[in-house]
C-alpha cells in the first residue's frame, strides 16, 4: 500500500525561537496517537517555515484491519432456555452489536462467543482527523494568543489548513477552517495559491512552484554552507552559534545569503556590543579575520528574498546597522564622561532585592566576604577588593541600561579605559560566570574569588528574605543555578573551603538577622541536595554519593575526593570485601544491642586473633589519621582492606558471644572501633 | 527629486488607504504620550465588544530616546500612524501589505519580514502578540493582536498597526538620516531637520540635564492624585481621569530619563499607574455594559 497523508497548517509568522520545538512536538504527538490507534506507517516527517508547519506520513498501512473480540465461553453464554445470559448481554452491549452478529470460535477444545469487525478506510480517515486535531491542540507552545471571535488559541493566527490522503482532501472543518488543497507560496516571490494534487508532492511542489524550502534542515544546511562559502571568499571565517543559525532558519522561507559591511570606525566600540547587536538584534552573522582572529567590519545578511539586484537590501541593512552602532557609540561616549569608579555612589539608587538594601550595600558585603575568601583562593587581596568595588558599577551606565545582557563586559571595558589592572577588569566581566550549565567558569583567582563572593552573598540574601521557593519545579530566583555555580567554582578551582564557614561569614555581613542558625541549616541542606544532583548528573552512583554525604561533611573538595575514591574502586574486589566486612560487623553490632565502652580492656583479651586484630587496628588507625590529614581516601580504603583477611580469620576462630559478658563486650568494642574507621570515608551501610 | 514622496504625502496616502478600508480618520490626542496606543479612542475603543476602526497620526514623546539630534534615526519626539480595527479581520496582514504597496514600496526588491515581537505596555496594562515589520533590517511597523487592555481581556481581539513614519520616509526617500527627510516641497524643499532638529537638541538637553526632579515628581503625583479623585466621583469622569493619568505617565517618563528612580521605586510607580488605569478600564467596561455597549 502506498498511501500518504499530509497535513499543513498555514499561519502568520511563527515565533522563530520555538518553531522547531513546535514542529517536532506536532510530529511526536502524531506518532504517539498513531501507535495508540494501531496505525502503521513507514515514515513520518516534519516541515516548518515561518508560515507553516506540516507533517507527512508515508506508506500508511490502511488495509482494512480486523479487530477481534472474544466473549464469554459457550457454557456461560446461554442459559438453560438458550437465551443470552447476563454476561453475554453486557458483552454485546459494550461492543454495541446485536446477538445475531456474533459467531463462535473454538480454542483449546473449548468454544467461545466471538465477534470481529473491519476498520475500513473511511474510519482511518476519521481517525487521522481526530489524531491531527488532538496533536495540534497539544503542540508545545510557549505563549498562546487569540486572533478572532471563535476563541481558538494557537501560537499565531492559523489561516489555512491542507489535509490530504493521497489525492483526496480530507474534508473537515478544524480550528475554524475548512481544509483544502491550496498551499501558499512565498509571500513576495510567489504570492499565489498552489494547488497540491497528491500528498506525496509535498514539499517538492512548494520548492518548485512556491519558492519555499519547507524542509527545515535543508534550509539550515544551505544557510550554513553558503554563508561559509561567501565568507571564505572574503578571507574571513564565521563562528556560527547554533541557536542563531536555528533562529535565522526559522525566519526565512527562501534564504539568500548576502555580504555587507559597516563603517570601520565602529570597531572601536567594545566588540561584544557590536556582535550582540549584529546577532541578537539584527540576526546577522559576524565575520572574523582569518589571520588576526579579530572582528571585521563585514557581516552576513540572510535575506528572505532573491532579487536580481540585491544592492537595495544590502544598503538598507548597512544603514540600519550603522545607525544602531552610532547609538551604541553615543552611550559609549556619554558613559565615559564620568570616571568609572565615580559610578559607585550611584549604586545607592539601585535596589538589589527588597529589604536586602541597594547594590551599594551589596558591594560593601562582597568586599568583606572577598577579603576573607582570599585566604583560600590565594588571590591578591587588594586586587580583589578593587574588583569588588567596581563589579556592579556598570549597572548604572547607559550602555548596560540599553543592553542589559552586556553587564560585566561593559564594566571590564570601562575599567580598562580607566587604567585599572587587567585582572581587576577581567574579574568584573567574569564574576557573572558560570551563567548556565556547561558555561565556562572564571579562570583568574581574582575572578573566581569575586564570583564566589557575589554568588554566596546573593544565595544567603535570598534565603534570609525567604525567597528559597520550596516548589519542586520552580526556581524563580535561579537559586539552583546559583548554587551549582558556587559548587562548580569550588571544585573546578580546588578551593579548600568549608561551606559552613563561608556561609557563616556571609551571614555576618548582613545586619539584623534573626534565626541565623535555621537559615544556615536550610542553605546547607539546599546546597548538599544540589551537590547530590551534580554528581548524579555526572553519572556517579547515587549510593556512593549518598554514602559520602551521610558523613555530614560540608567541605566540597573533601566530598569530591571521597566520592571519587570510592568510585575508583567501584566493582573491585577491594570494595566488595570492604562492604562485606562492614556488613558483617554492623550486623553483629546491631544485634548485640549492648552499651559499649569506648576503650578496649587489654586484660580481657584471650585469643591470638584478638591480639592480631588489635595491633593491626592500632597501626592502621595511625596511618588513617595521617591519610585523613592529606585527604587521601584511596589510601584509607586500601588500609581498611588490610583488615579484611584478619577480620575473616577473627570471625572464623573466635566466637563473639562469649559466656563472659565482659569478654563479649570487649570484643564488640574492638569491632566498633573498626566500624568507626569506615566513617572516615563514608557511611558504608548505604553501599550494600 | 520631483517625484519624491514627501513625509506629508506618506501621511496623506495612508489616511486615504485606510479611509478606503472603512476606517474613520481622526486627529491626534493633544496630550504628550509615548505612543499612539495611548490615544483614548484606542484605549477605550479596544475594551468591550463593540466594533471599531479608526486611524490617526499621533505625535509621540519618549524623553529617554533623545540623542541631541545626533543619531540618524532616534528621536525623543516623532510621529506614528496608528490603525485600530476590532474585530481583527482575517486578511489584516494582507491589508497591511497593500498599504505599503500604496506607498510604492516594492516587494520584489526589498526584504520585508515579520519578526516576532510581543508587545507589552505595563502602565496601560496592555499586551499583545505580534511582530515588528522589517524592511531590509529596519523596523518600520509594529503589528499587534491586542490580548489585553487596561488589564481586561480583549474580546473580540483588536489589531493595532503602528507605522513608524520617519523610518518609512527614510526608506522611501532613500535617506540616511531622519533630518534629511523631505517633509514637503511647496516652493522649496522643507526637511525634517529644518522643522525639528532644534527641538530635538533643546529637548534632549532639557530631558537629560535640566528637567527638575522635584517639579516632575510633584507634577506626576498631582496628576495621579487628580485622576484617582475623579474616578471616585459618584458619576466618575473616566476620560478626564484617563487624561490626567497620561500627563502623569509623561512626567514619570521624564523622571525615568534622568534615572531618578531606584528599581523598586520605579516598579512601585508603574504598579500604581497601572492600578489607576485598570480601575478606569474596569469602570468604563461596566458603565458601557450597563448602557448595552454604545459605540463610542
Amino acid at each position: 500500500m502506498n498511501t500518504t497523508f499530509l497535513i499543513e497548517i498555514g499561519t502568520e509568522e511563527l515565533p522563530p525561537k520555538s518553531l522547531r520545538t513546535m514542529a517536532e512536538s506536532f510530529k511526536n504527538n502524531m506518532i504517539i496517537l498513531l501507535i495508540k490507534n494501531h496505525i502503521k506507517y513507514d515514515e513520518i516527517s516534519w516541515y516548518a517555515t515561518p508560515r507553516r508547519i506540516a507533517i507527512k506520513i508515508e506508506k500508511l498501512n490502511i488495509t482494512p484491519r480486523k479487530k477481534k473480540y472474544k466473549g464469554p465461553s459457550i457454557s456461560n453464554a446461554f442459559d438453560s432456555l438458550g437465551c443470552p445470559t447476563h454476561s453475554t448481554q453486557c458483552w454485546i452491549k459494550k461492543l454495541g452489536i446485536k446477538i445475531n452478529q456474533v459467531s463462535r470460535v473454538k480454542e483449546k477444545k473449548r468454544e467461545w462467543l466471538f465477534y470481529e469487525h473491519f476498520i475500513n478506510n473511511f474510519q482511518i480517515e476519521e481517525k487521522l482527523v481526530e489524531i491531527s486535531i488532538s496533536s495540534i491542540k497539544n503542540i508545545t507552545i510557549p505563549s498562546f494568543m487569540k486572533w478572532n471571535e471563535n476563541n481558538i488559541q494557537f501560537s499565531r493566527p492559523i489561516r489555512n489548513i491542507v489535509m490530504l490522503l493521497n489525492n483526496k482532501i480530507v474534508k473537515q472543518k478544524l480550528l475554524g477552517i475548512q481544509t483544502n488543497r491550496l498551499l501558499s507560496g512565498h509571500m513576495f516571490m510567489k504570492n499565489t495559491k498552489i494547488k497540491i494534487f497528491h500528498a506525496k508532492e509535498y514539499p517538492e511542489i512548494l520548492l518548485q512552484s512556491g519558492k519555499v524550502i519547507a524542509d527545515y534542515n535543508i534550509r539550515k544546511t544551505k544557510i550554513k554552507n553558503e554563508s561559509q562559502k561567501i565568507v571564505n571568499l572574503a578571507g574571513g571565517y564565521l563562528k556560527i552559534n547554533d541557536f542563531l543559525l536555528e533562529e535565522i532558519t526559522s525566519l526565512v522561507e527562501w534564504p539568500t545569503i548576502l555580504i555587507a559591511s559597516f563603517e570601520e570606525k565602529f570597531l572601536n566600540i567594545p566588540n561584544e556590543i557590536l556582535i550582540y547587536i549584529m546577532e541578537n538584534q539584527q540576526k546577522y552573522f559576524s565575520i572574523y579575520d582569518i589571520n588576526s582572529n579579530k572582528l571585521t567590519n563585514k557581516f552576513i545578511i540572510i535575506s528572505n528574498i532573491e532579487t536580481k539586484n540585491p544592492q537595495n537590501i544590502i544598503l538598507g541593512n548597512e544603514k540600519v546597522l550603522n545607525t544602531r552602532f552610532s547609538d551604541a557609540e553615543f552611550f559609549f561616549h556619554k558613559d565615559q564622561k564620568i570616571p568609572f569608579n565615580e559610578y559607585q555612589p550611584l549604586l545607592k539608587n539601585i535596589i538589589f532585592q527588597h529589604s536586602l538594601g541597594t547594590l551599594h550595600d551589596k558591594t560593601n558585603r562582597i568586599k568583606k566576604l572577598i577579603a576573607w575568601i582570599t585566604q583560600f583562593t590565594r588571590a591578591n587581596i587588594n586586587n580583589c577588593i578593587q574588583a569588588a568595588n567596581l563589579c556592579k558599577c556598570d549597572l548604572v551606565t547607559d550602555m548596560v541600561f540599553e543592553f542589559p545582557e552586556m553587564q560585566g563586559i561593559i564594566g571590564m571595558y570601562y575599567a580598562l579605559y580607566n587604567n585599572e589592572l587587567e585582572n581587576v577588569a577581567i574579574a568584573i566581566k567574569e564574576h557573572y560566570l558560570p551563567r548556565f550549565s556547561n558555561d565556562i567558569i572564571p579562570s583568574d583567582p581574582t575572578s573566581y574569588s569575586l564570583a564566589l563572593s557575589d554568588k554566596t552573598d546573593t544565595l544567603v540574601g535570598l534565603f534570609i528574605i525567604g525567597k528559597n521557593s520550596t516548589a519542586k519545579d520552580k526556581d524563580p530566583f535561579s537559586l539552583r543555578r546559583l548554587t551549582i555555580a558556587i559548587i562548580r567554582i569550588i571544585l573546578e578551582k580546588t578551593i579548600s573551603i568549608d561551606l559552613v564557614l563561608l556561609l557563616k561569614k556571609s551571614l555576618k555581613t548582613y545586619s539584623n538577622i534573626k534565626n541565623d542558625k535555621v537559615i544556615l541549616n536550610n542553605i546547607i541542606r539546599f546546597i548538599l541536595e544540589r551537590i547530590y544532583f551534580i554528581y548524579v548528573k555526572k553519572n556517579y552512583a547515587p549510593a556512593i554519593i549518598k554514602s559520602v554525604l551521610k558523613c555530614n561533611i560540608t567541605h566540597p573538595i573533601d566530598i569530591d575526593l571521597r566520592i571519587k575514591a570510592i568510585t575508583n574502586m567501584y566493582n573491585s574486589n577491594t570494595l566488595k570485601s570492604l562492604i562485606l566486612m562492614h556488613k558483617r560487623i554492623s550486623k553483629i553490632l546491631i544485634l548485640s544491642q549492648e552499651i559499649l565502652h569506648t576503650s578496649i580492656n587489654y586484660e580481657l583479651i584471650q585469643e591470638t586473633e584478638e591480639k592480631i586484630i588489635i595491633s593491626l587496628y592500632k597501626c592502621i588507625y595511625k596511618k588513617i589519621q595521617y591519610f585523613l590529614l592529606k585527604k587521601d581516601y584511596n589510601s584509607i580504603l586500601e588500609e581498611l582492606y588490610n583488615l579484611y583477611e584478619p577480620i575473616c580469620n577473627f570471625f572464623k576462630k573466635i566466637k563473639i558471644h562469649d559466656k563472659n559478658i565482659s569478654i563479649k563486650k570487649n570484643r564488640l568494642v574492638i569491632l566498633k572501633k573498626i566500624h568507626m574507621l569506615f566513617f572516615t570515608t563514608a557511611d558504608f551501610s548505604l553501599l550494600y | 527629486m520631483n517625484d519624491i514622496t514627501t513625509f506629508n504625502q506618506i501621511i496623506f496616502k495612508l489616511k486615504n488607504y485606510w479611509k478606503n478600508q472603512d476606517c474613520t480618520i481622526i486627529q491626534p490626542l493633544d496630550i504628550p504620550v509615548g505612543a499612539g496606543t495611548f490615544h483614548h479612542k484606542t484605549f477605550f475603543g479596544t475594551i468591550g465588544p463593540e466594533p471599531t476602526s479608526i486611524a490617526y497620526v499621533q505625535a509621540s514623546r519618549r524623553p529617554s530616546d533623545g540623542r541631541y539630534g545626533k543619531n540618524p534615526n532616534r528621536l525623543q519626539h516623532y510621529y506614528q500612524f496608528q490603525v485600530i480595527v476590532k474585530p481583527a479581520p482575517n486578511n489584516i496582514q494582507n491589508l497591511y501589505l497593500k498599504s505599503l504597496k500604496s506607498l510604492n514600496i516594492n516587494f520584489k526588491n526589498n526584504d520585508i519580514r515579520f519578526i516576532e515581537d510581543n508587545w507589552e505596555n505595563p502602565t496601560l496594562g496592555a499586551c499583545g502578540q505580534g511582530w515588528e515589520v522589517w524592511i531590509n533590517g529596519m523596523e518600520i511597523t509594529q503589528f499587534t493582536y491586542f490580548q489585553q487592555m487596561g488589564g481586561i481581556n480583549c474580546d473580540p481581539i483588536a489589531i493595532e498597526i503602528t507605522y513608524g513614519l520617519e523610518r518609512i520616509a527614510m526608506h522611501i526617500q532613500n535617506q540616511d538620516s531622519i533630518y534629511q527627510i523631505i517633509w514637503d516641497n511647496n516652493k522649496e524643499y522643507i526637511t525634517y531637520g529644518d522643522l525639528f532638529l532644534q527641538n530635538e537638541f533643546e529637548n534632549s538637553i532639557y530631558n537629560f540635564e535640566y528637567s527638575n526632579v522635584d517639579i516632575c515628581l510633584n507634577l506626576f503625583k498631582t496628576h495621579m492624585k487628580e485622576a484617582q479623585k475623579i474616578i471616585c466621583l459618584s458619576r466618575p469622569l473616566l476620560i478626564p481621569a484617563y487624561e490626567h493619568a497620561l500627563y502623569g505617565i509623561h512626567y514619570f517618563n521624564l523622571l525615568d530619563a534622568k534615572k531618578s528612580f531606584s528599581t523598586t521605586e520605579r516598579q512601585q510607580h508603574i504598579l500604581n499607574i497601572r492600578k489607576i488605569v485598570n480601575t478606569i478600564a474596569k469602570q468604563y467596561y461596566h458603565l458601557s455594559k450597563k448602557s448595552e455597549f454604545p459605540i463610542l
